[in-house]
C-alpha cells in the first residue's frame, strides 16, 4: 500500500514539474554536448583542489629559498626550476592559485552585493536616484579598467588588499547597469502591480519578487569576468602595485624573473603560463555557461 | 537625430568633468603623504614645505581643487618630479607613439577579427570556426606582458625576428616631427629607411596587441553574426534567389555591424589598457610606459596628467562610437 | 478548363535532428497544384505546413534534411537540381514567399524601395533606374498611398499591414509562376486581414500568379481558396476543392477542425480529444488515430494511402479503403 502512494506520488511530481525537468535535462544535455564547457570546468575544478590541497600538494615550501639553487634548470627534484632566491618554482605556482583565487571571490564579493544594491535602488525608483547612480557608474565606466585600477591602487598604495579594492571599483559598474535594466523590466510587470495591491512594502517587493530574477543574468556576467579579474591582477601585480615579495603571486613572479628572461626562460615563463591557463579555464567555462543559457539555443524544433 | 547628437555631448562633457574629479580625489585627497613618499620620510623640513608650495598642497582643499580644474583647462600639469620637464611636453613626446602603436594594432585587429568572425559564423561548428573559437578564446585569455615576453625570448632572441625593443634603433634619428607618428612623418620627410625602422619597431608590440584585439573583435563579429544570420529578413533575401556573398555582407554583415562596432569602440579602451603593460615589456616610449613610471614614483603631476589624458581618449572613442550608432542604424530616432 | 499542373510534390519526406532526437517533420508528402489556382494549406501549429514550403524553396536548412520524394515544378524534378541552378532560375523569378511577421522580413538597415528593388535587379535584366520606376509603380498597385516617401523610408516605419503590402510588392516583382503565402495574415489585425486577402486575389487575377497559402485558420481558407489540402503531424490527410472540405470533409481530423469553429447555431465549444503528438515519437501507422473517435486496429499498423471519394476529392483513411 505504502509502495503505491509514494509511486503515485513520485508519477504526479514528475508531472506536475515536468518543464523544469526537461530543462534540467536540455542543461545536462547542453553541458554533455560541449566539450569546450567541460574541458573548462575540469580545469576550474583541478584549479580549486590545487588551491585547496596545496599544503599536501607542494613537493617544497614555497618560501624556503635555496640560495645554493638559484635559477636552476627545472629537474626531477624542482620539475620546473628555481628562481632567483632559489625557491622551487612549482610550489610557488601551487600555492599561486590560492592567491589568484582568493582575489577574484574577493572582487566578486564586493561587486555583486554593491552592483546589485545599487542597480536594484536605481532601476526600482527610478528619477534622479537613477541619474546620479548612472552618472556615477558612467564616469567609473570612462576609465580604461587597469588605469583605473592601478590609479586606485597607487592612492591607497601597492598591496594585495588595495589591488582587490580598486579591481572592485572598476567593475560594479557592469554590474549595477546589469542588475538596473532586469529591475527596470520586471517593475512593469503585472505580478509585481498585484504585490503592491496586496500590500507588500517596497523593500519586500525588491528583495523577494525582483532580486531572485536579477541573479541569472548576474551570475552568467559574473562568470564571464572571473577570468578578466585574474588576468586584470596579474597585471597590476607584474607592476608593481599588487601583491608585494615574497607573496607567490603569479604576475609578480612574471616581473620578477623578467630579468632572467634569456637565459633562464622557465623563471617568468612558467607562472604567466598557469595565468593563461586559469583565464582561459574560466573563460572556456564562462563562454559555455553563457552559450547553455541563451535563450536561442534553446528553441526547439520548428 | 541632432538632439540624440546633443544629448550624447552633454553626457562627455559632464563625463569627462567627472572624471577630473575622480582622478583629483585619488590624487590629492586620499594619499596620506605624497609628499613623503616623493622625498623620503627623513627630508629636511624647508624642502618639505618648499615641495608642499609647488604642489599646492598647503591650500584648502577646495582651492586645491580650483586650481587644479584651472591647470586642466590651460592643459598645465605642472612639471614631472621625475623627467625635471613640464608634464604637458612630456605627453606631447609620448602620446603619439601610443596612438600609433594602438591604431596600428587595431587596424590588424579590425581586419582580421572581422573576417575570421564571419567565416566563422558562416562555417559554423565545422573546422575553421572551432579553430578559430579556440585561437581567440587563448587570446582574451592572454596576459598581454607574458605575451610580450614570449615574443621577445623567442621572436627576438632565438629567431631575430623583431628588435629587443624601442621605438627606432639606436643608429636611427627620429623624422622631423609632424604628427608625432613616426611612420606618417617619415614617408612626409621621405626618409625610407626611417619608416621601415619604426615600422619594424612596432612589430613586436603591434602583434601582441593586435593578437589580443584581434580575439575581442573576432568574438564579438561571431556571435553578432550568428543571431542576424537567425532573423527573417535573411530569410526573405534568399528567399529573393540572391547570391549567398550577398546575403552575408549586404544583409547579415551590414546589421551585424552595430555591436562590431561598438566593439572597436571598447577595443580601444583594451588598446589603451594594453599599452600599459606592452610598452613596459618593450621598452616602447609611450604613454603607457610614462604613466607606469609617474605611478611606480609618485610623481603625481605627470600620474595626473596620463590618467585626464587617457581618459579623455577613452571617453572621446566611446563618443565617436555612440555617434556611429545614430549614422549606421535608422531606427535611432531620439 | 484544362488544369495543368504546377507543383506535384511526392512522398516527400523531412527529418530534423535536433537535441531531443529525429523529429520527423514531414511523413511522405503528396500535393498537386494546378496553374492559376489558390491553393490553401491547412493544419495547427507544427503540422509540418512550414517545412513544405520551406522543401519547396529548397531552403530547408540544418539540422533539417530532405530524405526523400520528388518536387516537380513546371516539369522539372527539383530536387534533383543543382542548388545554384535553383537560386538563380527558380528562387526568387519563378516561386517567391511572404511571411507571417513582415516588418520582421525586411532588412531593417535598407530603406523600403531598395529592398523592392533589390529583387528586380537579382533576377530580371534591367537597369537600376527602371527598377527603381517599377519599384514605385509596384507600391502602387498594392494600394500604398504616396509609394515614393514610403519607398525612402525605413520598415520600422511601416504599420504591419503596409509592411505586408511591401513584402507582396517584393515577392510578386519578379511576376513569379508561384507565391507562396506562409501565414501572412496571422500576425495582422482583422481588418487589415481582409484588406490583404482581397489585394492577393486581386494581384492572382491580374498577374495569373498561383497562389499556395499557409494557414491555420479554416475561415480565411474558406474565403479565398480554390482548392484545399489538410496537414496532420506531417501526414497530408485530406485534400480537395473548397466546398467540398468545408461541407463534405471526410477525413475525422478536417471534420473535427470543421466542428471546432463555434458558428451561431451551437454555444457548445466542440474539440478534438488529445493534443497533437511528438514527432519524434509519433504514433505508429495513421498519426491520429490516438485521437480518432472511428479508429481501428488497422490504423495502428499501416499508414494509409490518399484514396479518391469523389471527383477532386481525397483523403487518407482507412474508413475509405475497400
Amino acid at each position: 500500500m505504502n509502495k503505491e502512494i509514494s509511486q503515485n506520488w513520485i508519477t504526479s511530481w514528475n508531472k506536475r514539474h515536468s518543464s523544469e525537468i526537461s530543462d534540467i535535462k536540455e542543461t545536462l544535455y547542453l553541458i554533455r554536448k560541449s566539450p569546450l564547457t567541460i574541458i573548462g570546468l575540469g580545469i576550474i575544478l583541478i584549479l580549486i583542489i590545487v588551491a585547496i590541497f596545496a599544503p599536501y600538494i607542494a613537493p617544497h615550501n614555497p618560501e624556503t629559498m635555496h640560495l645554493d639553487k638559484r635559477l636552476a634548470l627545472p629537474s626531477e627534484e624542482h620539475l620546473l626550476g628555481t628562481d632567483e632566491l632559489g625557491r622551487d618554482i612549482l610550489s610557488r605556482i601551487i600555492y599561486g592559485a590560492g592567491v589568484a583565487l582568493k582575489i577574484m571571490f574577493i572582487v566578486l564579493a564586493i561587486d555583486l552585493p554593491l552592483g546589485i544594491l545599487l542597480g536594484l535602488i536605481a532601476g526600482y525608483f527610478g528619477g534622479w536616484i537613477d541619474e546620479i547612480i548612472m552618472r556615477i557608474a558612467d564616469i567609473f565606466m570612462a576609465f580604461p579598467r587597469l588605469i583605473l585600477a592601478m590609479a586606485i591602487g597607487a592612492a591607497l598604495g601597492p598591496n594585495l588588499k588595495n589591488t582587490m579594492i580598486a579591481i572592485a571599483l572598476t567593475m560594479w559598474p557592469v554590474y549595477a547597469r546589469l542588475a538596473r535594466g532586469e529591475t527596470l523590466s520586471i517593475k512593469e510587470r503585472t505580478f509585481i502591480e498585484a504585490e503592491r495591491a496586496l500590500g507588500s512594502s517596497n523593500l519586500k517587493i525588491l528583495i523577494f519578487n525582483i532580486l531572485p530574477l536579477c541573479f541569472s543574468t548576474l551570475i552568467v556576467r559574473a562568470t564571464l569576468d572571473m577570468g578578466n579579474i585574474i588576468r586584470i591582477a596579474a597585471g597590476m601585480s607584474f607592476l608593481g602595485l599588487g601583491a608585494q615579495p615574497p607573496t607567490p603571486d603569479w604576475g609578480l613572479m612574471v616581473s620578477s624573473g623578467r630579468n632572467f628572461l634569456i637565459n633562464q626562460w622557465w623563471v617568468p615563463t612558467f607562472p604567466g603560463f598557469a595565468i593563461l591557463l586559469t583565464v582561459f579555464g574560466f573563460n572556456l567555462l564562462g563562454d559555455g555557461i553563457r552559450d547553455i543559457s541563451d535563450p536561442h539555443l534553446r528553441r526547439g524544433k520548428k | 537625430m541632432l538632439k540624440y547628437l546633443i544629448k550624447r555631448l552633454m553626457l562627455f562633457v559632464i563625463v569627462i568633468f567627472g572624471v577630473v574629479t575622480v582622478t583629483f580625489f585619488l590624487s590629492h585627497v586620499i594619499p596620506a603623504d605624497p609628499v613623503g613618499a616623493i622625498l623620503g620620510e627623513n627630508a629636511p623640513l624647508e624642502l618639505v614645505e618648499k615641495m608642499e608650495k609647488e604642489l599646492g598642497l598647503d591650500l584648502p582643499l577646495d582651492q586645491q581643487y580650483i586650481r587644479y580644474l584651472k591647470g586642466i583647462i590651460n592643459w598645465d600639469f605642472g612639471m614631472s618630479l621625475r623627467t625635471q620637464r613640464p608634464v604637458s611636453k612630456d605627453m606631447r613626446i609620448y602620446f603619439p607613439a601610443t596612438m600609433e602603436l594602438a591604431v596600428f594594432a587595431l587596424i590588424i585587429a579590425m581586419f582580421f577579427g572581422i573576417i575570421i568572425g564571419i567565416v566563422s559564423a558562416v562555417k559554423r561548428n565545422q573546422l575553421p570556426d572551432n579553430l578559430s573559437r579556440i585561437f581567440s578564446l587563448v587570446g582574451i585569455s592572454m596576459p598581454a606582458f607574458w605575451l610580450g615576453l614570449l615574443f621577445i625570448l623567442i621572436l627576438y632572441y632565438h629567431l631575430g625576428l623583431i628588435p629587443a625593443g624601442g621605438r627606432l634603433s639606436p643608429s636611427i634619428s627620429p623624422p622631423p616631427i609632424f604628427s608625432g607618428l613616426y611612420l606618417l612623418d617619415s614617408l612626409i620627410a621621405g626618409e625610407i629607411e626611417t619608416f621601415w625602422d619604426a615600422l619594424y619597431h612596432l612589430i613586436g608590440p603591434g602583434l601582441v596587441l593586435g593578437w589580443i584585439q584581434t580575439a575581442y573583435i573576432c568574438r564579438v563579429t561571431r556571435s553578432s553574426m550568428l543571431e542576424v544570420l537567425n532573423e527573417e529578413y535573411i530569410r526573405t533575401a534568399r528567399v529573393k534567389g540572391l547570391k549567398e556573398k550577398i546575403v552575408i555582407f549586404r544583409h547579415a554583415f551590414k546589421n551585424a555591424l552595430i555591436p562590431v562596432v561598438t566593439m572597436v569602440g571598447i577595443s580601444f579602451g583594451y588598446l589603451l589598457e594594453g599599452s600599459v603593460l606592452t610598452e613596459t615589456v618593450f621598452g616602447y616610449p609611450g604613454l603607457g610606459r610614462y604613466a607606469v613610471n609617474s605611478f611606480l614614483s609618485l610623481d603625481l603631476n605627470s600620474v595626473i596628467g596620463s590618467v585626464t589624458l587617457i581618459a579623455i581618449v577613452y571617453a572621446l572613442s566611446n563618443l565617436i562610437v555612440d555617434m556611429l550608432y545614430a549614422v549606421l542604424d535608422p531606427r535611432i530616432k531620439y | 478548363m484544362v488544369q495543368e499542373l504546377l507543383l506535384e510534390i511526392k512522398d516527400l519526406e523531412v527529418n530534423f535532428y535536433t537535441y531531443r532526437g529525429v523529429v520527423k517533420a514531414l511523413n511522405g508528402v503528396n500535393l498537386k497544384i494546378n496553374k492559376g489556382e489558390f491553393f490553401g494549406l491547412v493544419g495547427e501549429t507544427g503540422c509540418g505546413k512550414s517545412v513544405t514550403a520551406s522543401a519547396v524553396l529548397n531552403l530547408v536548412q540544418n539540422p533539417g534534411k530532405i530524405e526523400k520524394g520528388e518536387i516537380i515544378f513546371q516539369g522539372k524534378e527539383l530536387l534533383k537540381m543543382d542548388k545554384e541552378e535553383i537560386r538563380k532560375n527558380v528562387r526568387g523569378k519563378e516561386i517567391t514567399m511572404i511571411m507571417q511577421y513582415p516588418i520582421a522580413a525586411l532588412n531593417p538597415v535598407v530603406n523600403n524601395g531598395d529592398q523592392i528593388s533589390e529583387a528586380l535587379l537579382a533576377n530580371k535584366n534591367i537597369n537600376k533606374d527602371e527598377a527603381k520606376k517599377r519599384t514605385i509603380e509596384l507600391l502602387r498597385e498594392v494600394n500604398i498611398p504616396e509609394p515614393e516617401k514610403i519607398a525612402r523610408q525605413y520598415p520600422h516605419q511601416l504599420s504591419g499591414g503596409m509592411a505586408q503590402r511591401v513584402m507582396i510588392a517584393m515577392m510578386l516583382s519578379t511576376k513569379p509562376a508561384l507565391l507562396i503565402a506562409d501565414e501572412p495574415t496571422t500576425a495582422l489585425d482583422v481588418s487589415i486581414q481582409a484588406q490583404v486577402l482581397s489585394l492577393l486575389k486581386d494581384l492572382v487575377v491580374k498577374h495569373k500568379t498561383t497562389i499556395l497559402l499557409i494557414t491555420h485558420d479554416l475561415s480565411v481558407v474558406a474565403e479565398t481558396c480554390d482548392r484545399v489540402g489538410v496537414m496532420y503531424a506531417g501526414d497530408m490527410v485530406e485534400i480537395g476543392e473548397v466546398d467540398q472540405i468545408i461541407h463534405n470533409s471526410r477525413h475525422p481530423y478536417t471534420r473535427g477542425l470543421i466542428n471546432s469553429i463555434p458558428s451561431e447555431k451551437s454555444r457548445e465549444l466542440i474539440e478534438i480529444r488529445g493534443s497533437v503528438p511528438d514527432l519524434v515519437e509519433p504514433p505508429t501507422g495513421c498519426r491520429f488515430h490516438p485521437r480518432c473517435d472511428y479508429a481501428k486496429p488497422i490504423c495502428k499498423k499501416g499508414k494509409p494511402q490518399m484514396l479518391e471519394i469523389e471527383k477532386n476529392h481525397f483523403a487518407a483513411c482507412f474508413l475509405y479503403e475497400k
